[in-house]
């Protein structure tokens, strides 16, 4: 259902999204390369489905160079933090944390402190190579907390995406409260325009049936 | 070709035209069967001759005709051996590293050395423990017995042991000691010794002493398996178990058991269950160890024929328990005491390079390095109707008729199923719609005529924004402390994937140069078995197998089609979605390893039964009962075919 606030919340992450991308690009040309293989800035949205798996042609190159770790060989647990971008090292992997917009955030990994990340200064992390992922937990003040992950098969770049406590709504997952504005009339007819609230249909050569435009509600909404 | 073996022709099978004299043969063959004590572990195999074994030549064995059945501990199946690139350049599987660190006890689903003490009970999920694991389990189990006369009698004197809640086991106890005194009372009115005399002569007693009985017997079996459980380290002191009570130590206690022992039962004390806690531990062991057995045989034979293609009135061959009785035969594997003086006569270092050479039948006729296979799936019986009435309450629908998938090949014209297995379609499962609330929406299996052009192992599920956020976040232990983190289980790579350890990606062809289209359906391992095996198990569209049947059926494909390694598909997805008061962020770097069939996989999905009311499946969202929502209608469900890729919460 095309709501008002869902309109809103459409061009709200239309404007992050391009403020994301510009702020990454700024970012990639200040922050040095700092090995193989490093992860591309993440889109906010998923990469399209590739319908036809393509074979790589001979030259591809691929994500991971280096030779896993053997199982079950000892890794220290301790991560060691330094400030520089080591140089590449195929028995370790460097992970890069930064975020967006740039804040002052400390990052931990369970009870561990491994540092902050400040404004033009990302917190650059080394482990062991293959040492298994890094679950992290990235907090600034006036944000929501984000839990992610880097990972150590390779070194990579991890850049958090920092919510405004106030922009609650443009996070998938949000919940509307069950007293949300009903309906408007232009809405109403905005959706009917499309065939209903159940407009578009795989038309594969299957043949699905349309519910009734207007469901039966929940039992409790009924007067 | 079968993974596992040198270069070399299948064992016994005729496909070429030379006769090569019968002397020159039996020189080989001779030769071959020499013992060579000065090999090097990597270059020689482990033959039993008159019930002696010898070390031989290994490529010379297979030469001979042997099939070499790889029993170390690097063995993988195809789908995650080493691959390289048509130039030569190596294709790493990153889940590699990790298949063998889980299947020898060293790692964890992450990659992580396991806690001191952990381990790997990952049959269920389609990881078979190495023999250096089963060796350490049978040093283990002969030294210390876990097993006594007492406990097997207890336990055979019950099917199974009544589940009994926790928080009403008082009342529970209180009804019975109410009950119990009461058939006193009557007992001792009539002058009779025993309750079953009771019963005898006063019928309207025979239910309560029938019932005040089995709840002795149980009683006494659930004390047996505390102690099993307990000697054999699954229900430890620190478990805080409460004695008598099937609480939360316990159930996990059960279900560890069942891992380790590949029982496909809920986590409760059910018959298959209480059989295999009456066993010895060895007998238990020599069951994993033919089980291992199976799988590595079928992989150096290159084989699928389980038995499961047969109907009553078409036998069909099951070649894989008969090749994994003529290696446990060859090898002299008999019973778990065999088993166990070989481990003893092997030291663990020894299982590092471990190859055997057995004597195989040849395959059957339709074997080839490109066989013409195919797969049907029947979706069996199938209900759209609405899983519940117009008052709210639930019923389930009942299904003759299961869904269930066929490998098939084709050969000279005629067609032969290889085999069949269970498997699932979609049903009503739980969404998450824009507006952050969970509605019900029938998850549709298409029907008709697909390929399978691409197969990933170790794949990674994407979860589309449809997902209820609930199932995306779990708790888990973090470098010492327990924290919630994104679920990457269910995202994969892994085997708690929703795709498991290994997906067929079921299109539609593009023709006219136009891409195939996808809609979401996959053909996949899965660690939930119960979904498949259950009467009202449903997936979200996907036809799901039990990872080590998924693992065989790719490897198989994978080893007789043509096919061109992609390797590693890199991704660098992100979502973030909100979860009270945090945010999590889902990061995939990889969609799995890729083989592209070249051709692609004829599938051919049938409609099967529809019953009940509705004819067709309904689109969209649907209210759950009792659930309260915003006013207006649901927001209209997402048709993408991201939208409609497996997995989700289980509900």
């Amino acid at each position: 259902m095309a709501t008002r606030a869902h309109l809103k919340t459409h061009t709200r992450n239309a404007l992050g999204i391009a403020l994301v991308v510009f702020s990454a690009l700024s970012l990639a040309l200040l922050l040095r390369p700092s090995g193989v293989a490093a992860t591309p800035p993440a889109p906010t949205s998923p990469t399209p489905t590739s319908a036809a798996p393509q074979a790589a042609p001979p030259s591809a190159t691929r994500a991971t160079s280096a030779q896993p770790a053997p199982a079950g060989s000892a890794l220290p647990l301790k991560p060691e933090i330094t400030q520089q971008a080591p140089p590449v090292d195929l028995t370790r992997a460097t992970v890069v944390f930064a975020t967006m917009p740039p804040a002052t955030a400390t990052v931990t990994w369970g009870r561990k402190s491994l540092g902050k990340i400040t404004p033009g200064k990302p917190l650059v992390v080394v482990r062991p190579r293959d040492s298994g992922p890094l679950d992290v937990m990235v907090r600034a003040t006036g944000y929501f907390p984000v839990q992610t992950r880097g990972h150590t098969f390779s070194d990579n770049r991890v850049m958090v995406k920092l919510t405004p406590l106030e922009n609650e709504s443009e996070l998938l997952g949000y919940r509307a409260p069950l007293d949300a504005g009903v309906e408007t009339q232009e809405e109403t007819a905005a959706i009917n325009a499309l065939g209903g609230a159940d407009g578009g249909v795989v038309q594969d050569g299957t043949t699905f049936r349309m519910v009734p435009a207007t469901p039966n509600p929940s039992p409790l909404l009924m007067p | 070709m079968p993974s596992g073996a040198p270069a070399s022709s299948p064992p016994g099978a005729d496909r070429t035209s030379t006769e090569p004299s019968a002397a020159a043969e039996a020189s080989k063959r001779k030769n071959a069967l020499q013992a060579r004590d000065d090999l090097p572990p990597e270059q020689r195999a482990l033959l039993v001759v008159d019930g002696e074994e010898r070390w031989v030549d290994a490529q010379a064995i297979a030469a001979a005709g042997y099939t070499l059945v790889d029993l170390s501990d690097e063995w993988t199946p195809l789908i995650f051996r080493e691959e390289h690139a048509d130039t030569g350049e190596p294709l790493p599987n990153r889940y590699r590293r990790v298949f063998l660190g889980l299947a020898n006890d060293q790692l964890d689903n992450d990659g992580v050395p396991l806690e001191p003490g952990r381990k790997n009970y990952l049959e269920l999920y389609g990881i078979f423990p190495s023999l250096s694991v089963l060796r350490t389990r049978f040093m283990t189990n002969s030294a210390q017995a876990c097993h006594d006369q007492e406990s097997v009698d207890v336990l055979s004197a019950v099917e199974t042991v009544s589940y009994v809640p926790p928080n009403k086991i008082k009342a529970d106890e209180q009804r019975l000691a109410w009950t119990r005194a009461q058939l006193e009372t009557a007992r001792k009115r009539a002058k009779l010794a025993t309750l079953a005399e009771l019963a005898q002569a006063q019928p309207q007693f025979l239910a309560k002493v029938a019932w005040v009985e089995k709840r002795a017997a149980e009683k006494l079996a659930m004390a047996a398996v505390e102690r099993r459980l307990q000697c054999q380290e699954l229900l430890p002191a620190s478990s805080r178990h409460k004695a008598g009570v099937y609480d939360e130590a316990m159930r996990v206690a059960v279900r560890q058991f069942q891992q380790k022992n590949m029982i496909y039962e809920a986590n409760f004390l059910r018959r298959k269950t209480v059989d295999a806690l009456a066993r010895p531990p060895l007998a238990n062991d020599y069951e994993s160890l033919v089980r291992t057995l199976r799988e590595r045989v079928i992989s150096a034979a290159g084989i699928i024929e389980d038995g499961t293609a047969s109907t009553p009135k078409t036998p069909a061959p099951d070649l894989a328990n008969e090749y994994a009785n003529l290696v446990l035969e060859q090898l002299g594997l008999k019973d778990a005491d065999a088993a166990l003086t070989f481990f003893q006569r092997h030291p663990a270092a020894e299982f590092q390079h471990l190859r055997a050479a057995i004597k195989l039948p040849p395959l059957p006729a339709y074997y080839s390095d490109h066989m013409d296979l195919s797969i049907v799936v029947d979706r069996g019986d199938v209900w759209y109707d609405l899983p519940f009435d117009a008052e709210g309450n639930f019923r389930l629908p009942m299904r003759k008729r299961y869904p269930s998938l066929t490998l098939v090949v084709t050969h000279e014209g005629k067609t032969y199923p290889l085999a069949r297995w269970r498997t699932t379609i979609g049903g009503w499962r739980s969404e998450q719609a824009t507006d952050g609330y969970e509605y019900y929406r029938y998850k549709m299996s298409d029907v008709g005529p697909r390929v399978i052009r691409q197969i990933v192992s170790g794949p990674v599920w994407i979860a589309p924004a449809s997902t209820p956020i609930r199932s995306l976040v779990k708790g888990k232990r973090v470098n010492g402390a327990v924290s919630k983190v994104v679920n990457y289980d269910e995202l994969g790579p892994g085997y708690l994937s929703a795709y498991g350890v290994v997906a067929g990606y079921f299109v539609v062809p593009g023709v006219n140069g136009r891409p195939d289209f996808d809609n979401g359906v996959r053909a996949h391992g899965s660690s939930d078995y119960l979904s498949i095996y259950s009467p009202h198990g449903y997936s979200h569209g996907c036809h799901r197998l039990p990872n080590h049947v998924a693992v065989r059926l790719y490897s198989f494909i994978l080893g007789h089609r043509n096919k061109i390694v992609v390797g590693d598909q890199p991704l660098g997805f992100s979502r973030q979605f909100l979860k009270g008061e945090t945010v999590y962020e889902m990061r995939i770097p990889s969609r799995g390893y890729a083989y592209v069939l070249d051709p692609p996989l004829p599938v051919k999905v049938l409609e099967g039964n529809i019953k009940g009311a509705e004819s067709k499946p309904i689109i969209g969202y649907v209210p759950k009962p009792n659930e309260a929502y915003p006013p207006g209608p649901p927001p209209p469900a997402p048709d993408s075919p991201e939208a409609k890729a497996g997995g989700g919460a289980e509900e």
